[in-house]
């Protein structure tokens, strides 16, 4: 994991120094910060990495300055959503791995109890994980059915690739 | 000094209201409190240094009595200068009252109403004048610069563990009150017009298509993929093509590449437009440890630094492939490396 900080005065004069549109990375993790690099280096917008590895929540902050933190329930909907998105895209085998690292990310920053996240990561399936969610935070439910009449699956969405995977192109 | 504790993942969540009293008090961490809570047997209030250690907000919530308003604010007035800010408080109450009193009494006097008694939403209003000295920057509750309260989604910003490591960022933030940029700003790279001017991150092992359109559902303007390798899409690789599965909410989107062959490069530049991304992305060189693994994905970067200076209209005729002292062939570099024998993904494939 990188660890430092951003030193955007080097932003601003590579910003100065180009005529293309650069984008500037590094310790933004609020509006307020996201607007002081923006005036400071001029960059054409910012970018977001680790300040929204399982939150979201942040991006909403840094564009709309919505402060307001999710409540247990959209946090486990949430995570229940990008739990079954993952697992369609990856396969429940490469999920359940690739997806532990999440639970920290998401149940962290003082919403779920750190024990919770303990238990989930002792799961074998993400069928469990899901139900341990739910139960967790029963309200979740209907947030997780909302959104996804709203929002269509990435399979229905995902175009196939131009060439095959088998015997190559 | 006794220590109770009280698991919060048992009892049912409770949301809280906001507003700017609720607010306030959650920032000094009464509504954010530990499961371990310290009773002493004088104040029967809560400590107020200690209560910031945990997670659960809505404990608090727990034990209505102890959080009392009026028997927490007087435990705090005792921790802090207790006469000076008792009597700011008294005062802040009077003044408000007067107010108040003054209105109403010019009200009865005036015939003609220019005065008129305050209308029940008036009361309301001066009633909140009171909650905003409550949220003022030097108001007791406050322990905290108000530049970190504001600063929103995260209550705090401590990690012990480093499992979320946005959070131990402590830069602090630099202020330019006059800079009021609207992130909901359209802006283009070349053709592409990016809704808004927030970008999420390509990140290895993190941005799949779920973390993309989530973060566009958000509010990024623009996503970006994994970093996928040239090698890779040159082999036909199971994995590596399926890191090029674009949904089409996901627009627009970026598909970052590394390599260092220019020509597999090239074709795989190729190949991320033909699957509908709208952006090519090349990592000349990342921060990640792992890009140093297997010695290829930094070496674009390594392999131009020394031409840097002198870019000029020639810079893209010296990318071509086969142009000048390009890496070495994907035949040599198997041949230089040691143990190319044991590696599943990065062994050739007979493509026929």
């Amino acid at each position: 994991m990188y660890t430092g900080t951003a030193d955007h005065a080097l932003t601003a004069e590579l910003v100065s120094l180009v005529d293309v549109p650069v984008v500037a990375s590094g310790d933004v993790t609020s509006r307020a910060r996201a607007q002081s690099v923006l005036a400071t280096t001029r960059a054409e917008a910012v970018m977001v990495g680790r300040g929204a590895q399982g939150n979201p929540w942040a991006l909403r902050e840094i564009v709309d300055g919505e402060t307001t933190e999710p409540t247990r329930e959209e946090v486990a909907a949430e995570l229940v959503l990008f739990v079954r998105e993952t697992v369609r895209e990856l396969g429940e085998r490469r999920a359940s791995g690739f997806l532990k690292k999440f639970y920290g990310w998401y149940l962290g920053r003082g919403r779920f109890p750190k024990e919770f996240k303990q238990e989930l990561l002792q799961l074998d399936s993400t069928d469990e994980v899901e139900r341990r969610l739910l139960a967790a935070a029963p309200g979740a439910f209907e947030i997780v059915e909302r959104l996804e009449a709203e929002i269509p699956s990435g399979a229905e969405l995902t175009l196939e690739l131009p060439v095959s995977i088998y015997g190559g192109g | 000094m006794t220590t109770s504790t009280v698991s919060p993942f048992l009892r049912p969540m409770i949301a809280l209201p906001t507003g700017d009293s609720f607010e306030s008090l959650r920032s000094a961490g009464f509504a954010s409190a530990d499961p371990t809570m310290k009773y002493s047997g004088r104040l029967l209030g809560i400590d107020v240094a200690e209560a910031d250690d945990g997670t659960d907000r809505d404990d608090a919530r727990v034990h209505p009595l102890l959080v009392d308003d009026l028997g927490v604010r007087e435990a705090l007035l005792e921790l802090r200068d207790a006469v000076l800010e008792h009597h700011l408080l008294v005062l802040r109450v009077v003044v408000l009252r007067v107010l108040r009193d003054l209105a109403e009494l010019a009200g009865s006097r005036d015939a003609l109403r220019y005065f008129p008694a305050p209308g029940r939403s008036q009361h309301v209003q001066l009633a909140r004048q009171l909650l905003v000295a409550l949220g003022s920057e030097d108001h007791i509750l406050h322990k905290t610069p108000p530049e970190t309260r504001s600063g929103a989604c995260r209550p705090r910003q401590r990690s012990r563990n480093g499992s979320y490591p946005a959070t131990t960022v402590k830069t602090p933030p630099e202020y330019h009150p006059t800079a009021v940029i609207d992130l909901r700003e359209a802006w283009r790279i070349g053709p592409v017009e990016v809704p808004t001017r927030l970008v999420l991150a390509p990140m290895a092992g993190v941005s799949v298509q779920a973390f993309r359109r989530q973060g566009r559902r958000y509010g990024a303007g623009l996503v970006c993929s994994e970093m996928v390798s040239c090698a890779g899409i040159e082999h036909r690789n199971e994995k590596t093509l399926g890191y090029l599965r674009v949904a089409s909410d996901e627009h627009p989107l970026a598909i970052q590449l590394f390599g260092s062959d220019p020509g597999p490069m090239a074709d795989a530049a190729r190949m991320v437009e033909a699957v509908g991304a709208d952006i090519v992305d090349v990592n000349f060189g990342c921060p990640v440890k792992e890009g140093d693994e297997d010695g290829r994905r930094r070496a674009p970067a390594r392999g131009s630094g020394s031409r840097v200076p002198d870019r000029g209209g020639d810079r893209r005729r010296r990318r071509r492939p086969g142009d000048g002292e390009a890496p070495p062939r994907r035949a040599e570099r198997l041949a230089l490396r040691p143990s190319s024998s044991g590696r599943g993904s990065s062994r050739p494939v007979r493509r026929h």
